[in-house]
């Protein structure tokens, strides 16, 4: 089905959070999510892969502890907790590049990696074992699919920017991802009780008098 | 030009509540934006469908010609029980939808709108969809104007006063909502440039669908006998709108894109009060507007205690304005500047605001190309500066959130509400946090509360530490540390107030909003629902021009 970028971006929010993220968190979601269907890329079904993954867990263990090489305690890192330091940290790619161990869901790393190249308003490239990608924050050059997991990357200054991938004004996603995402996004809803009801919290319950 | 520059109003003055729920519209509304427009390119209105039996049932198309591009409203009339008929948001029947369309559609786009619009929220959309709305009759009213028409008769007057439109809105969806266009597609047209121009434009056509409706029904129940609704009655109505809940947390969640409107009244209200002299011409055409308003504030009728109040005293300082001109200042020496000063103290915020917008009317040349800054640019997407120490944090919280750092948060009555969205109605709701279980499901609707809790997290650490190392340990602050990081360069961004206590009125955040479409006559029905009037004395679509683009708001004094 053909979506909205605004609808794709609401659902990554509310499913983020949903999956208990915290609000800042679910913010970057959003956008990372948005910026990757506007590049033509169906970030839904890596995003439900991830909040499956990280459901119910402590959030500490997959978030970056800073390092010659940033790692998670738990042994993988959640790329939004790694994209939101890396977009934090821009400054310090700029100087040296940064390094980071086994990531779940890369390819949601990568609008982070946008974020901070605009933010420094440089190239950067992001290399992992069999492949690579490059973005000056407007485009993303992303030869084939990265795929689940990466062992490691490495995010630095590049000179060369390569052909960007087309822009997309709709997005595509998968359906069943778009389905697994509802589900998360439906645990920011508060069930309807007595109790609000009692309490009138919608207020315009006015039938039309006139 | 004695050169003496105006300060801008301070953030600490207009962002509260109380002042937001106050305010007017003005030259910078998004209605007045858009009228003037189509006056100045001169669009071309076209009828080129109209479908309807005499019931109202059936389909019509009207075409809208700017200089480089066509829309299109589609519109559906239904034949909706009596029963069903209701404001609520979440209804699912309506006397009437609409979609408007990105150029002409052709057999097979009405089709398929046929079997979308009129399910609304429950349909889908397409990226030639622009804006999706509907619309109920008045039904005190509309049986009256009917009957009176079919008979050879007009309407009542005082009835059509006392209601003021023949249908209300109860949603004006845009920007992506159910599969329509994304705003970010469409906001380099001219004509979007500004915000919810596609939506102010919708609800100009339901308007003159909703005339030309009333006369055809008429027409068929009075045949030869029936009679057109005199013109001048015609363009006093304006489109009604319901609002709930739902149109409060936008201005939260949206703070980029509220900044920028705030900043730009507020800029013109500057360049306004740092005019040197005011010339004959200008003081007699805010003297017009003045005893204009006069005429409109009477026609605000409210059922509600404390806005009638607030009226009622609004009526007040208006002659108090008019005597303050009377008496004597005179156009030199920053007059406006003056008059404002004065209004801090002898007016209401409701009079203050008002004069406010109303200084604004005779510089039209001055202040209309704010219009452009209205909009955000960054679609509220803002990269945290992760390199900023907590030192200058600190500072920026304490700034900005100072009002909020004094709150005794702990306070039940403090955190009294909760914002939350249903799982039964999909729409924001606010919940008495200390008597039902919602805490957990609350949306990030209060800045104030999150920001004291940083700010005293921030405190614990070391002033030299950097925001991307403090993140790092704490995600939780993010939303908040973004927010703060905005007002460096969004002073307006946040409401200097608690959106969660006891005492909060959503009306107010509604207001705030209101006002900048243009909406009048502020009717709250309780403290989180309101309607409004919107284009009431506009001239229809085929009858503006340049002449009158401008001061339809203001009624023509009655002698």
């Amino acid at each position: 089905m053909s979506r909205s970028l605004n609808e794709v971006e609401t659902i990554a929010w509310k499913a983020t959070r949903g999956a208990g993220y915290p609000w800042g968190i679910a913010e970057e979601a959003a956008a990372a999510v948005r910026w990757l269907a506007g590049r033509g890329i169906d970030g839904c079904p890596p995003l439900a892969s991830l909040l499956e993954r990280t459901d119910g867990s402590n959030l500490e263990d997959w978030s970056p502890d800073p390092g010659e090489i940033w790692t998670a305690p738990g042994g993988v890192l959640c790329p939004l907790m790694a994209g939101a330091a890396l977009s934090d940290h821009a400054r310090q790619v700029q100087q040296c590049g940064l390094e980071f161990g086994r990531m779940a869901s890369p390819v949601l790393f990568l609008p982070f990696v946008g974020r901070a190249a605009a933010g420094i308003g440089a190239i950067l490239q992001v290399t992992w074992p069999g492949g690579s990608s490059f973005t000056d924050g407007k485009g993303l050059a992303l030869p084939g699919d990265p795929g689940l997991d990466f062992d490691g990357l490495l995010v630095a200054v590049s000179r060369e920017m390569p052909e960007a991938r087309p822009g997309a004004g709709r997005a595509s996603p998968d359906s069943q991802a778009w389905d697994r995402l509802g589900e998360f996004a439906c645990r920011v809803h508060a069930p309807a009780s007595e109790a609000s009801r009692r309490f009138g919290a919608g207020g315009a319950d006015g039938i039309d008098g006139d | 030009m004695s050169g003496r520059q105006a300060s801008l109003r301070d953030p600490s003055r207009v962002m509260r509540l109380a002042r937001l729920g106050s305010m007017h519209q003005s030259r910078l509304s998004f209605m007045r934006i858009l009228t003037r427009r189509i006056a100045r390119e001169n669009w071309k209105f076209t009828r080129t469908a109209f479908d309807l039996d005499e019931l109202g049932t059936g389909c019509a198309t009207y075409t809208v010609e700017g200089p480089e591009r066509t829309y299109s409203m589609v519109a559906f009339g239904h034949d909706l029980p009596d029963e069903m008929r209701s404001d609520r948001v979440i209804a699912e029947a309506w006397d009437a939808t609409f979609a408007l369309f990105d150029g002409v559609p052709d057999e097979t786009d009405v089709e398929r709108l046929a079997s979308n619009v009129p399910l609304q929220e429950a349909g889908r959309y397409s990226e030639r969809e622009l804006v999706v709305s509907r619309a109920n009759r008045s039904s005190r009213l509309w049986e009256h104007v009917v009957a009176a028409l079919a008979a050879g008769a007009q309407p009542d007057a005082e009835q059509l006063d006392a209601v003021g439109y023949l249908m209300r809105t109860t949603a004006v969806y845009g920007s992506g909502k159910f599969g329509a266009v994304d705003y970010s597609y469409i906001r380099n047209r001219p004509e979007f440039a500004t915000p919810f121009q596609a939506e102010m434009l919708l609800v100009f056509l339901v308007r003159a669908f909703v005339l030309d409706l009333v006369e055809h029904v008429a027409r068929c129940r009075g045949g030869g006998q029936a009679v057109a609704l005199d013109r001048d009655t015609a363009r006093k109505l304006g489109i009604g709108n319901a609002t709930g809940l739902g149109m409060a947390p936008f201005i939260v969640n949206h703070a980029g894109l509220f900044n920028n409107w705030i900043a730009a009244r507020e800029e013109a209200i500057r360049r306004v009060r740092s005019v040197p002299t005011a010339t004959g011409a200008e003081r007699a055409l805010f003297l017009d507007r003045l005893k204009r308003s006069e005429v409109l504030v009477r026609d605000w009728r409210s059922g509600d205690p404390v806005q009638r109040a607030k009226v009622d005293r609004l009526q007040l300082d208006l002659q108090l304005i008019k005597a303050r001109i009377d008496d004597g200042p005179t156009g030199e020496n920053c007059p406006w500047d003056r008059l404002v000063e004065w209004s801090e103290a002898a007016l209401s915020e409701e009079g203050q605001e008002c004069l406010a917008s109303l200084i604004l009317e005779p510089y039209g040349t001055l202040v209309d190309e704010l219009s452009e800054g209205m909009a955000d640019p960054d679609d509220g997407d803002v990269r945290i500066d992760g390199s900023m120490s907590l030192a200058e944090t600190c500072v920026l919280f304490r700034e900005h959130y100072g009002w909020a750092l004094e709150i005794d948060w702990t306070a039940p009555k403090e955190t009294a509400r909760a914002w939350y969205i249903s799982e039964e109605k999909l729409e924001p709701r606010l919940g008495e946090r200390h008597e039902e279980d919602i805490a957990e499901f609350e949306q990030p609707l209060s800045p104030g509360r999150d920001a004291a809790r940083a700010y005293a997290d921030l405190e614990r650490w070391s002033p030299s530490e950097s925001i991307a190392a403090f993140l790092l340990k704490h995600p939780e602050h993010r939303h908040v540390i973004r927010r703060a990081q905005m007002c460096r360069s969004a002073p307006y961004a946040e409401i200097h107030d608690n959106t969660i206590g006891a005492a909060m009125l959503p009306i107010d955040m509604m207001r705030a909003k209101l006002s900048f479409f243009g909406a009048t006559h502020f009717d709250p029905k309780s403290d989180r629902w309101v309607r409004i009037r919107m284009y009431a004395g506009a001239p229809y679509p085929g009858d503006l021009d340049p002449g009158n683009c401008e001061d339809w708001v203001y009624p023509e004094q009655v002698a």
